[in-house]
C-alpha cells in the first residue's frame, strides 16, 4: 500500500489540479460576467417587448451562450489536458514502458475528448466518473512506478557500496599479501 | 409539396391563451410545372408565384415584424393579406417567418425530388435567422427524432401551448413522403417552472425534463457547429 503513494507525484498532481481549478475559474467568473450584461440587457427589453423576454431567469436559462455554467461539467471538459502534461512530465526520469504507453494513450483519449467526447459527454456523470477514475489511475501508477525506480536505486547504491567495501577489503587483503 | 406549421399564436405569458394558428404553404414540384403557390394563412388564402416567394424568403430574414410588414406590402400586391401585418404580435410573426426559414431551408427539395433528403434536413438541425447585426442572432432548431414518440406527445403539446416549441408537417405524398417535426420558434421566451403544469402533469416535473432534454440536444448541436463550423 505504501507503494502506491509518492510525495514528489502528489505535489505534481497538485500543481495540476491547481492549474485546472485556475481555468475554471477564470472561465466561471468571464461567464457571470457575460450573464449579468445580458440580464440588463434583457430588462431593458422587456419593458417594450414583454412577449419575447417573459421570464428573465428562464431566459438566460435556456439560452447556449448565457447559462449558469456548471462546475462539473467545465472541471471535465478541461480536466484532460493538466494530467497530459502531468504524464509527459514524468517521463523525463528514465521512464519505462508503461509510462510511455499511459502518454501515448492519454495523446489519443485527448484528440478524441477535445473534438468529440467533451462536447457530448461532459454534462453525463457517466463520464465524469471516469475522467476523475483516469486521474486516479494515473497518480496510483506514477507513483508506484516512482517508488519502485527509487527503491531500485537505493538498493542499486548500496549494492554499489557493499561492492566499494568488498573492493576495498580485497585491495588490502591483495596488497597486504603483496608486501609480504 | 405541402409545409404545415401548427403553433399558438397569443403569448401564453401574458394571456394565459392557446389559439392555434395553421399557415400552410402548398407548392408543385417546380421541375414539372411553374404554376402558383398557395398559401392558406388561418383560413385566409394568398396565391403568389414561385419568384415572390423566394423575394419573400429573403427579404423578411432577420427583420423585425415592423419591416416584415414593409418588406410584404412592397412584395405581395394583395394589400389585404400585408396590410393585416401591420398590428400582429411579435410571436404571431415569428411564426410566419419561420415558414420562409424553412421553405428556403428545404427549397431544393420542390425543384429536385432526388437531390437532398428532406428527413436530414429537419431533424437534428438548426437554421439561423441571419440580421446582418453584430450580436446573437435568432435559429429555429429542430428536434431530434427519437423524441417524437407517442408517449411523448402531452409533453410536445404542453410546450407548443407555452410558446416554446411549433408543430411542423411537410406533406410530399408519394415522391418526397410524410414528414412531422417540432421546432423551437424565433421567439423563444423564457417560460418560469409553474407554466410547465398541465393535467397530465400536475408538477410539471416532467414537462420540464423534456425541455431540458431539447435544450441539451441544441447546445450540443449548436456548440458543435460554433467549434467545428460543421
Amino acid at each position: 500500500m505504501q507503494l502506491l503513494y509518492n510525495h514528489k507525484i502528489f505535489l505534481l498532481f497538485i500543481g495540476g489540479l491547481f492549474s485546472l481549478l485556475l481555468t475554471i475559474a477564470v472561465i466561471y467568473i468571464k461567464q457571470l460576467t457575460k450573464r449579468e450584461t445580458e440580464r440588463k440587457r434583457l430588462e431593458e427589453e422587456k419593458r417594450f417587448q414583454p412577449e419575447a423576454v417573459g421570464d428573465i431567469d428562464a431566459k438566460l436559462e435556456d439560452s447556449v451562450e448565457f447559462k449558469k455554467p456548471n462546475i462539473f461539467q467545465e472541471l471535465t471538459k478541461w480536466g484532460i489536458q493538466p494530467l497530459l502534461i502531468i504524464s509527459f512530465i514524468s517521463l523525463f526520469e528514465q521512464a519505462t514502458e508503461v509510462e510511455i504507453i499511459g502518454t501515448f494513450f492519454l495523446v489519443i483519449l485527448t484528440l478524441f475528448h477535445e473534438f468529440y467526447l467533451a462536447e457530448k459527454f461532459s454534462i453525463a456523470s457517466k463520464y465524469q466518473f471516469t475522467i476523475l477514475a483516469i486521474w486516479i489511475f494515473f497518480f496510483f501508477l506514477l507513483s508506484y512506478k516512482t517508488n519502485i525506480r527509487q527503491e531500485k536505486q537505493a538498493t542499486s547504491v548500496i549494492n554499489t557500496k557493499k561492492y566499494h567495501s568488498f573492493l576495498a577489503v580485497h585491495y588490502s587483503v591483495t596488497n597486504t599479501t603483496k608486501t609480504h | 409539396m405541402e409545409i404545415v406549421i401548427l403553433g399558438n399564436k397569443e403569448s401564453f405569458q401574458l394571456t394565459e391563451n392557446n389559439i392555434p394558428l395553421e399557415i400552410r404553404l402548398i407548392a408543385p414540384n417546380l421541375a414539372q410545372s411553374n404554376s402558383l403557390f398557395t398559401i392558406i394563412y388561418d383560413g385566409y388564402t394568398l396565391r403568389i408565384n414561385p419568384d415572390d416567394c423566394y423575394k419573400i424568403a429573403e427579404n423578411i430574414k432577420g427583420k423585425s415584424p415592423i419591416e416584415v410588414h414593409f418588406a410584404l406590402n412592397r412584395i405581395i400586391e394583395d394589400t389585404q393579406f400585408s396590410n393585416s401585418f401591420f398590428n400582429k404580435s411579435l410571436t404571431e410573426v415569428s411564426l410566419f417567418k419561420a415558414l420562409f426559414l424553412i421553405y428556403n431551408w428545404v427549397e431544393i427539395a420542390f425543384t429536385d425530388a432526388y437531390a437532398v433528403s428532406i428527413g436530414s434536413k429537419i431533424y437534428n438541425e438548426f437554421i439561423i435567422d441571419y440580421n446582418n447585426q453584430v450580436g446573437s442572432q435568432q435559429d429555429i432548431y429542430f428536434i431530434r427524432k427519437e423524441l417524437i414518440t407517442n408517449s411523448n406527445k402531452i409533453y410536445l403539446n404542453k410546450l407548443i401551448e407555452v410558446n416554446l416549441l411549433v408543430k411542423l408537417n411537410m406533406l410530399g405524398g408519394d415522391t418526397f413522403g410524410n414528414f412531422e417535426t417540432y421546432f423551437i420558434p424565433l421567439i423563444k421566451p423564457g417560460v418560469s417552472r409553474d407554466y410547465f403544469t398541465s393535467q397530465q402533469d400536475p408538477t410539471g416535473e416532467k414537462s420540464y425534463t423534456f425541455w431540458k432534454k431539447i435544450l441539451a440536444d441544441r447546445d450540443a448541436r449548436l456548440n458543435s457547429w460554433m467549434k467545428n463550423r460543421f
